[in-house]
């Protein structure tokens, strides 16, 4: 009796001790390629940094009128988000490599899933971007000429600018990959839809105001002062 | 010399080896009053050119609307008259743009001429006068002057931009109190209009509005010798769509503040400022001034207020803010923006503007509703005193801007750093 259990613990022992011996220098191994690509990413991205510096990069975004890229940077530094991008794609093909190198069951199949969708990840990816510069640009825009065209609801305006283009960079970058499929699109064209007519009903119940507000002000406009009649050059 | 003297086709008579004064208009779409503007030139040349070479010079941007029509009908008048313009199938340069690139033409003419004195006029205006052209050539040919900048006759409250931003900015920028600046009326010296050419002045994009503006920075700078002359009111007709307040502001503005960046080391250099030459005599504007609703535009400062702190937020340090939204209560109705509060917003603005800190179309369309927020404060002070004392006023504000100097350049050296 002691002797079988002796042997079940034996046996379960060595499992283990057999186990661990196997996953050991698999987690070393990725310990090491992380370590090693945060080093190389580091080191890059250093490099980098010191290379747009010199450049004066950030400066020179500025007079290309690149002014974008510069709000949406930390610190307002283009050189500091680029510098950042670099660093963190080095470490996170690390970690790719460090999986592979573990062994873990699905990594073989994730690497190749992984680097087949990079380039509709990235796409996605730009698409997002491009469409928050131009929401924010669009908004600012909005808001602005509004605010001079003396529009009491500016705000209101210059935020569904915002959210509509937000909204509409969204959708397209998850059909881009192929995330939602049908219902994206659905979801969007409801929701576009929607806006439109809820702009089409306010204006139109709201027009017939604003038509003899207009004609009111037109009438008036003749025998009232008003600060177009003066010359501002 | 620039290529583009190459691009010119002149229409005959053929252009003479030398002449002592070039008069030239440049144009695009103004041929409403294009005919009037040459006919002016004509008959003040006839008047003040007698015995001297003139040339007279018509320099057409292609318009469309038969502005070349009006101009090859008035040969018929004056078979002396040039027209100026890129020769028919010749690719014109985007940059500058248009009219600019006909004012470079028009001094390059002057330069090939050997010109003593060339005078540039506006062909939008529908009120010269023919003695306008003695008034402008005259300190150039007999005092030595190198420019000659207009004064025209207004009523008291016109001219806020004028008055509330430029004349004060540029003043305490560059030190020499020459009253009016904006347009594109001006008289150069030969030797000017060599310099500018030299220096490619004219090949950098400005707005239409602020030409003379650019031509008086860079004789102060240059330390040429100007001056500035009194003329009568000057009316413009429309050549196309009006320009939106917002637009104007960022045109001239635009050029203002680029001219500022392009002109650190000279004007951080400058303190205090100094009066320039006057010639002739104010003329009174008749006519009682359009009423103003300085309500409507306290109403749009304080709309501003509400709305695009965040966009100010990037440009104007938190003391302005606070003191501008204590403005913008309800309770602080009858109050006005300071002089000095106003001087370092637009000080402000001009090194947001250096910075790129937004887009600078926005930034500079963002500056409306403070603007029409100082020219509230500004019409409800002077709604009712004399013109004397108006301007005695925008004296006084200049001084202001003077003073607050000293802010300027330590935000523009340490914009980080100074930011109170």
């Amino acid at each position: 009796m002691w002797d079988q259990i002796k042997d079940a613990l034996y046996g379960a022992t060595h499992r283990v001790l057999v186990g661990v011996a196997n996953f050991l220098p698999g987690l070393l191994a990725l310990v090491l390629a992380v370590l090693l690509s945060s080093l190389v990413g580091w080191l890059l991205g250093a490099l980098l940094g010191l290379i747009l510096r010199a450049l004066d990069f950030d400066k020179r975004l500025q007079k290309w009128g690149v002014v974008a890229l510069a709000e949406w940077s930390p610190k307002n530094s283009p050189t500091l988000l680029l510098r950042k991008t670099v660093t963190w794609t080095v470490v996170v093909l690390g970690w790719l490599v460090g999986l592979t190198a573990f062994g873990a069951g699905v990594t073989p199949q994730l690497i190749p899933h992984v680097v087949e969708s990079l380039p509709n990840l990235g796409t996605a990816i730009i698409v997002v971007l491009l469409g928050v510069l131009l929401a924010r640009f669009l908004a600012r825009a909005v808001l602005i000429s509004a605010v001079n065209m003396q529009i009491q609801s500016a705000r209101l305006l210059s935020l569904a600018i915002k959210w509509l283009v937000l909204v509409f960079a969204a959708a397209m970058a998850l059909d881009h990959l192929s995330v939602g499929g049908d219902i994206v699109r659905l979801g969007f064209a409801i929701l576009f839809g929607g806006i439109v007519l809820a702009l089409a009903l306010a204006i139109g119940l709201g027009s017939k105001e604003i038509v003899s507000r207009s004609w009111e002000r037109q009438s008036q406009s003749k025998s009232e002062p008003s600060d177009d009649a003066l010359k501002h050059l | 010399m620039h290529d583009s003297t190459q691009r010119i086709a002149t229409a005959a008579p053929a252009v003479p080896a030398a002449a002592e004064i070039v008069v030239g208009v440049p144009s695009c779409n103004h041929a409403g009053t294009v005919a009037l503007v040459l006919r002016a030139a004509q008959a003040g040349l006839g008047e003040f050119g007698s015995g001297q070479s003139t040339l007279l010079v018509s320099a057409d941007a292609r318009s469309s609307d038969g502005t070349r029509e009006q101009v090859r009908g008035l040969r018929a008048e004056n078979p002396l008259l040039r027209e100026l313009g890129p020769a028919d199938g010749a690719a014109v340069p985007v940059s500058p743009g248009v009219e600019i690139r006909e004012l470079r033409m028009i001094l390059e003419l002057a330069l090939q001429v050997h010109a003593r004195a060339c005078l540039v006029l506006d062909a939008s205006l529908t009120s010269m006068g023919a003695d306008w052209v003695a008034q402008l050539l005259h300190p150039i040919l007999a005092d030595q002057f190198d420019i000659v900048a207009p004064c025209f006759a207004r009523h008291k409250l016109d001219g806020g931009i004028s008055n509330g931003i430029v004349y004060p900015l540029t003043r305490a920028l560059y030190g020499k109190r020459v009253r009016q600046s904006l347009g594109s009326v001006f008289a150069l010296s030969g030797r000017l209009v060599e310099r500018f050419l030299a220096k490619g002045v004219w090949d950098i994009e400005i707005s239409a509005l602020a030409t003379d503006a650019r031509a008086m920075t860079e004789a102060i700078c240059g330390e040429y010798a100007v001056c500035q002359t009194f003329l009568g009111p000057a009316e413009h007709a429309a050549s196309g769509p009006s320009l939106d307040l917002s637009s104007i502001l960022a045109g001239v503005l635009g050029s203002v503040f680029d001219e500022m960046n392009r002109n650190v080391a000279f004007w951080q250099k400058v303190r205090g400022s100094e009066p320039v030459r006057w010639f002739g005599t104010p003329v009174e504007m008749g006519g009682n001034p359009p009423p103003v609703d300085a309500h409507k535009m306290w109403e749009s400062f304080r709309l501003g207020c509400r709305t695009l702190q965040d966009v100010w937020a990037l440009v104007l340090p938190p003391a302005t803010l606070l003191a501008l939204k204590y403005l913008a209560r309800d309770d602080a109705a009858g109050a006005g923006l300071a002089d000095d509060l106003w001087a370092r917003i637009v000080y402000d603005f001009a090194l947001g503007y250096r910075l790129h800190v937004i887009n600078r179309g926005h930034l500079l369309r963002a500056l409306t509703p403070l603007y029409l927020g100082w020219l509230a404060s500004f019409v409800r002070e002077m709604d009712t005193a004399p013109a004397q004392d108006v301007e005695r006023r925008v004296q006084q504000l200049s001084m202001v801007y003077e003073a607050q100097k000293p802010y300027l350049i330590s935000r523009w050296r340490w914009p980080d750093r100074f930011n109170p």
